[in-house]
């Protein structure tokens, strides 16, 4: 591990990448301050995706028993639509919350990532001196 | 030899592939765990083969291909630096803007310009098509980093750029800002004001509409193919300086039409990953209109074919020709809609391929003004003369009065 983050496989459950963020050897204070918002994002992310993935095996799996008890050991594509249907209008408020929360947590990085750039272009300009 | 390598490997992740278009991520892994064999598979016929004499020559590369093959297997199990390498940028760049939508969207821009009315000039022809690219490369990113983890929980999309991390998400709005706005000054000064005004607002729909939209209305679906109509229309503004008059609405409504069966039939077999990522895909939440909203606008396409030499877009043979094309659209729309299984909608989302670039060939094949004489600027140039003897004739009688 040298001076870049590196990227995992994608976790089983919830499908994510995990990332090892690569720590400075003088951690200025908005690396540190982006290193722990991204830390923070990923585990949130990871935490809901991984109930939310988790969630809808086993609720997958019970519709699929269910339909084993009235007789239909094997459910067809048309029988498993009408759970993909209700898991979805299910979890509607939830992804609706999850999308916009997200979206105000990537552009936080982003924010952040800008200042360590600008913090980094104003070190790099005190290299020279006039 | 090689070829041998080649094809087993090619094979393996053609399998890999398919299964994993039409199963969730559940039975994902054990298919994957399935797809390992043909590598050590792959590595055995080789063990064999190099007690056989073979000339030298031919080892080094065989060796590379296993080793190649082995890197790409690995990437997806072990942990990998994101350092990027310059030589590889372009590619990153090129799958950020999702070249093959972008060439689609860029091809039909092309297809408006070429069939508006007005004289064809290469530079203005150019600039367009570039300026379209650029913006379509840019919005594509933005789209891309907004869905990050929504990506990664679908089969289709769990490669891409930013889901695996090669880029940071600042390179990726860098890009698009560049791209972006670099299109967009192009279309302005190179074109004209309203291609470019089109340009933005294709941008922001795509973007800030359409994205978040898959998440919260089944109306992401229109709203999408309006996104899928803008292009034709940005070309035909190009070429007649703004102006929009009927052949180019119905340009874009064709693609606009053309999106319902070419999204309904591709969706159809994602309906386990788009119910668990979230999506509210017409396919999931009402598989009934899903079907019917394919076949009605297959029907849609048939009668704007009909209509094209009505908008003096093209002279009737084109509705004669383009009609065996929509009927078959047509049946294979039908057969969907009668039994939606992942059989016809395969078939009628690879036929809406062939139908959109054939379509548009035989759009301008068929051209109002290609054949018949060249009618519509000979009439400008008419107008023109006509003008200019006004001018000499009032100039004239002016002369006198000044006096």
């Amino acid at each position: 591990m040298n001076n870049v983050d590196s990227v995992g496989p994608p976790d089983p459950v919830s499908n994510l990448r995990p990332i090892k963020y690569h720590k400075p050897k003088h951690e200025s204070l908005v690396e540190r301050k982006l290193r722990l918002k991204r830390i923070e994002v990923a585990k949130w992310n990871h935490e809901f995706w991984s109930s939310h993935n988790l969630r809808f095996v086993k609720e997958r799996d019970a519709y699929k028993k269910c339909l084993a008890d009235k007789g239909i050991p094997t459910a067809n594509a048309d029988q498993m639509s009408e759970f993909y249907k209700d898991f979805l209008d299910r979890n509607w408020k939830t992804h609706l919350t999850y999308n916009f929360e997200w979206y105000k947590k990537n552009i936080s990085i982003v924010r952040l990532m800008m200042n360590t750039n600008i913090y980094k272009a104003i070190q790099w300009t005190k290299k020279f001196k006039f | 030899m090689y070829h041998l390598v080649r094809a087993i490997q090619r094979d393996g992740f053609q399998i890999k592939n398919t299964y994993t278009c039409l199963t969730c991520s559940f039975i994902q892994r054990q298919i994957s765990q399935s797809t390992l064999k043909p590598k050590s598979h792959v590595v055995a016929t080789i063990a064999v083969d190099k007690s056989l004499p073979i000339l030298d020559v031919r080892q080094p590369p065989t060796v590379e291909t296993v080793s190649n093959a082995n890197e790409k297997v690995n990437s997806d199990k072990e942990w990998t630096e994101s350092r990027i390498h310059l030589k590889d940028l372009h590619q990153h760049y090129l799958k950020l803007s999702k070249s093959r939508l972008t060439t689609l969207v860029v091809v039909t821009t092309m297809a408006g310009y070429a069939m508006a009315p007005a004289p064809f000039d290469l530079t203005t022809f150019i600039l367009c098509s570039a300026g379209t690219g650029l913006v379509s490369g840019a919005a594509n990113s933005i789209n891309q980093y907004h869905e990050v983890p929504f990506d990664a929980q679908m089969s289709r999309t769990k490669n891409r750029v930013l889901v695996r991390s090669i880029l940071t998400p600042i390179h990726a709005l860098t890009f698009a800002a560049v791209s972006g706005s670099l299109g967009l000054v192009t279309l302005y000064y190179g074109v004209n004001p309203t291609t470019a005004a089109l340009g933005a607002t294709n941008l922001f729909l795509y973007t800030s509409i359409y994205t978040p939209m898959k998440r919260i209305s089944i109306l992401n679906t229109w709203v999408g193919s309006v996104v899928g109509a803008i292009p034709p229309l940005m070309g035909w503004a190009g070429c007649t300086g703004g102006v929009i008059d009927s052949g180019g609405l119905l340009l874009a409504g064709l693609l606009y039409a053309w999106q319902f069966p070419h999204f309904n039939a591709l969706s159809w077999n994602l309906r386990p990953d788009y119910s668990r990522a979230g999506y509210r895909m017409m396919s999931v939440t009402n598989p009934g209109l899903c079907r019917r909203t394919a076949l009605r606008y297959t029907i849609g396409i048939f009668g704007l074919c009909c209509a094209a030499p009505m908008c003096d877009l093209t002279n009737i043979y084109f509705s004669i020709t383009v009609a065996p094309l929509n009927a078959y659209f047509m049946y294979l729309a039908w057969k969907f809609h009668q039994k939606s299984d992942s059989k016809t909608s395969r078939n009628l989302f690879r036929f809406s391929l062939i139908h959109l670039p054939a379509l548009m060939i035989l759009l301008f094949v068929n051209k109002h003004s290609l054949w018949s004489g060249n009618s519509k600027p000979k009439e400008n140039s008419e107008m023109i003369t006509v003008n200019k003897d006004e001018k000499i004739i009032s100039s004239i009688f002016k002369t006198p009065a000044s006096l």
